[in-house]
């Protein structure tokens, strides 16, 4: 993990006092799948809003297990066809990583408290296939925000089993990023992110010459589930506290529901 | 009056090479050959979720069948991606009728053809 001040923090440190006060945590998880064909490949769009009663900067979060649907094919889709390692990752940023090992990619909206003033930037987020860990899929996370607080984080996701009706949970512990001396730490607001085969091109090694693809996604399965794909989230706080978030993505029109 | 026949009971190392036949989701069906202690054409129906699980049925090239399941977890990612647990024999029919037994399963799996090879070995009595 890597931060550096940048010369806006520190102005904005030094016309400010710090606030450190943290509201209720209320989330809204919002899950999307592009194109939404059964039997198909697709990309997952989630993201998520956290926000407070009093309107003020949420608790850094520092965890966040999403619960997907059973029978979503991600080990079969085709993607993280190779993986990158932290060290990689930390060293050469995506570029290093082979871009067979590209999972999605994304943006979060922090909230970086300076006094009495609550500041927005706004993070690009990548994902990426890395090495199993422990018997279980492992994923790397690259966020780089510009201004205010400028930071390179590089943070470890693990697919772990989950009960039904779900068939895994991607969970990712989330480093704490400092604002300035005395402040709070920077807290995420907002996340939009995909895994997925959406806007990736990956490369096939044919006679020598590097063939560009595009992946096929995740596989939905043939069926669907009677009510629709279920989602949720759990959501841990620096302050302690957890908030929990579910929504359900419906069935295509027309087409068979499991009984 | 039924006439009594000793259990047979085989140390077994198989190994398959299958093809994809279907998927869905996380579901693939594939078949092969298997070749080892037992030869014989194998079905396999893999679920490669957060856990690997699989339903078997080999059918020997002299006859019957012999059924089990699988799970394990991933060794490995990428494009092959290695697995290894345990596996079951649960049922069988024809010569294999009361086969059962237990023993370890291994495999890699090219997830970009879903060609697979799996490696079983273990003991089964029938």
């Amino acid at each position: 993990m890597r931060h550096a001040w940048s010369l806006t923090a520190v102005l904005a440190l030094l016309a400010c006092t710090p606030a450190n006060a943290h509201a209720a945590q209320r989330v809204k998880l919002e899950v999307s799948l592009t194109p939404k064909h059964l039997g198909a490949g697709t990309t997952i769009i989630f993201g998520f809003t956290i926000a407070t009663t009093a309107g003020l900067a949420p608790s850094p979060l520092t965890e966040i297990n999403l619960l997907y649907p059973a029978n979503l094919g991600i080990t079969t889709s085709g993607l993280g066809l190779a993986t990158c390692s932290a060290p990689v990752l930390e060293a050469l940023g995506p570029e290093g990583c082979p871009a067979d090992s590209r999972m999605g990619y994304g943006s979060a909206l922090v909230e970086v408290p300076f006094g009495p003033e609550i500041i927005e930037e706004t993070a690009h987020s990548e994902t990426f296939m890395a090495p199993v860990q422990n018997g279980n899929l492992g994923l790397l996370f690259y966020a780089e925000g510009p201004a205010p607080i400028l930071a390179q984080l590089v943070f470890p996701g693990t697919v772990q089993p989950a009960p039904a009706p779900y068939g895994g949970q991607l969970d990712t512990s989330l480093p704490l990023v400092p604002s300035v001396p005395g402040a709070p730490d920077v807290a995420i607001v907002r996340l939009r992110s995909t895994i997925g085969s959406l806007h990736l091109t990956y490369y096939r090694h044919i006679r020598g010459v590097n063939v560009p693809y595009h992946p096929t996604g995740i596989i939905l399965p043939s069926t669907c589930p009677r009510h629709g794909f279920p989602f949720a989230a759990h959501f841990r706080f620096q302050n302690g506290e957890h908030a929990n978030a579910h929504t359900t993505v419906p069935c295509p029109e027309h087409t068979k529901r499991n009984p | 009056m039924p006439a009594a026949r000793a259990a047979h009971t085989l140390k077994v190392t198989d190994t398959g090479h299958l093809h994809y036949l279907h998927s869905s989701g996380s579901l693939l069906l594939e078949e092969g050959s298997a070749t080892g202690t037992v030869p014989g054409n194998l079905k396999v129906r893999f679920n490669v979720g957060a856990t690997v699980t699989a339903k078997f049925t080999l059918y020997p090239r002299n006859g019957g069948s012999i059924s089990g399941h699988a799970e394990g977890k991933l060794h490995s990612s990428g494009r092959y991606a290695s697995f290894g647990g345990t596996m079951s024999v649960k049922a069988g029919s024809g010569r294999y009728s009361h086969a059962h037994g237990h023993g370890g399963f291994y495999g890699v799996i090219d997830r970009e053809t879903y060609a697979l090879t799996v490696q079983t070995t273990g003991t089964f009595s029938y």
